[in-house]
């Protein structure tokens, strides 16, 4: 078998069904970030983001053998994780979308500012910003997700991201404009 | 413009990594396992369709050489049956005496047919005694 860093996620995918754990769990390893960050969005809190991961990866192993794997794996699994989260969220008598803005947590770092007034002040304008343009911004801009993986993430086209990633630095830049020299 | 935006969130340290890795792998170690058990299984029943299929492309010739084989012992057959004695004297009764005779019915109804007079019973009982259980009944 050939080295699990070198094989596509519809390979290991294939792998994992025919009872391959070590496929597996490289596939788990490979999406447990992304998913973590996926979940953050709808849930808020690391806690309940870690909840939704792992019930999706409990939910993903059991449907593995309804998994068509010509088709792409990291769809399949985020849908997976959106639901999760979405149902997550309802249950807690919370919206069945993404989370609006939210306090941070305590246990957060600290903005990577120099200036902690304005790493505050540029943190909640973040927050307030629309769902999907904190989402775009948070993933892309914040985790380092590029623009096609937070289009899969959200169940959204590339374009789409991109639209959101502009509006939102423009929000930024107008709510930082006052800052001098915060945003470019 | 991307220098100055928040750090990420996610935590970092490799070891909560490697705990909700760990947690995430022994949940699905029992899916897996079964898994693993129907891909033996399924992998067993393609062994079994793969013998099955030699069978079915060897079919017409299997089919032709038993129709042969039907063909030829059918031919065979005839000639066979008097001389193994299938029809004993003992086990037939009234048709007994023209196969002893190598008479065939059309010679025997035209002996019959072709006399001069209707045949009396006691010339049937010549032409064609009973058999001896027959006898012994009566």
């Amino acid at each position: 078998m050939s080295d699990a860093r070198e094989q596509s996620d519809e390979e290991l995918a294939r792998a994992a069904k025919r009872g391959d754990a070590a496929a597996y769990d490289a596939l788990a390893r490979r999406y447990l970030r992304p998913a973590l960050a996926v979940a953050w969005q709808y849930t808020r809190r690391i806690a309940d983001a870690e909840d939704v991961v792992q019930e999706a990866f409990h939910r993903a192993v059991r449907a593995l053998a309804d998994y068509d794997d010509r088709r792409p794996f990291s769809a399949w699994f985020y849908a997976i994780v959106r639901n999760v989260a979405r149902s997550s969220i309802g249950r807690d008598g919370r919206r069945a979308a993404l989370a609006p803005p939210a306090p941070l947590d305590d246990e957060q770092p600290a903005p990577a500012t120099a200036d902690p007034v304005l790493a505050g002040d540029l943190e909640r304008a973040i927050e307030a910003l629309p769902p999907m343009q904190h989402a775009c911004i948070r993933l892309c801009d914040v985790e380092g997700f590029t623009a096609g993986e937070a289009a899969e993430m959200l169940d959204i086209s590339e374009g789409t991201v991109r639209t959101h990633l502009h509006r939102a630095r423009q929000r930024l830049r107008d709510a930082m404009g006052q800052q001098e020299g915060m945003l470019p | 413009m991307m220098a100055e935006l928040p750090q990420s969130r996610l935590p970092r340290e490799p070891e909560y990594w490697e705990a909700l890795a760990g947690k995430i792998r022994d949940d699905a170690a029992g899916p897996l396992a079964a898994y693993a058990a129907s891909a033996i299984a399924a992998e067993a029943g393609l062994q079994q369709e793969a013998w099955d299929a030699v069978l079915a492309r060897r079919a017409p010739w299997l089919v032709a050489a038993s129709a042969a084989a039907a063909l030829v012992l059918w031919l065979a057959l005839p000639a066979r049956v008097p001389s193994q004695g299938v029809l004993s004297a003992r086990e037939s009764s009234a048709s007994s005496p023209w196969i002893e005779r190598s008479l065939s019915p059309i010679e025997v109804a035209g002996t019959l047919i072709g006399g001069a007079a209707p045949p009396s019973v006691d010339t049937l009982m010549v032409q064609f005694p009973p058999a001896p259980g027959e006898a012994r009944q009566q």
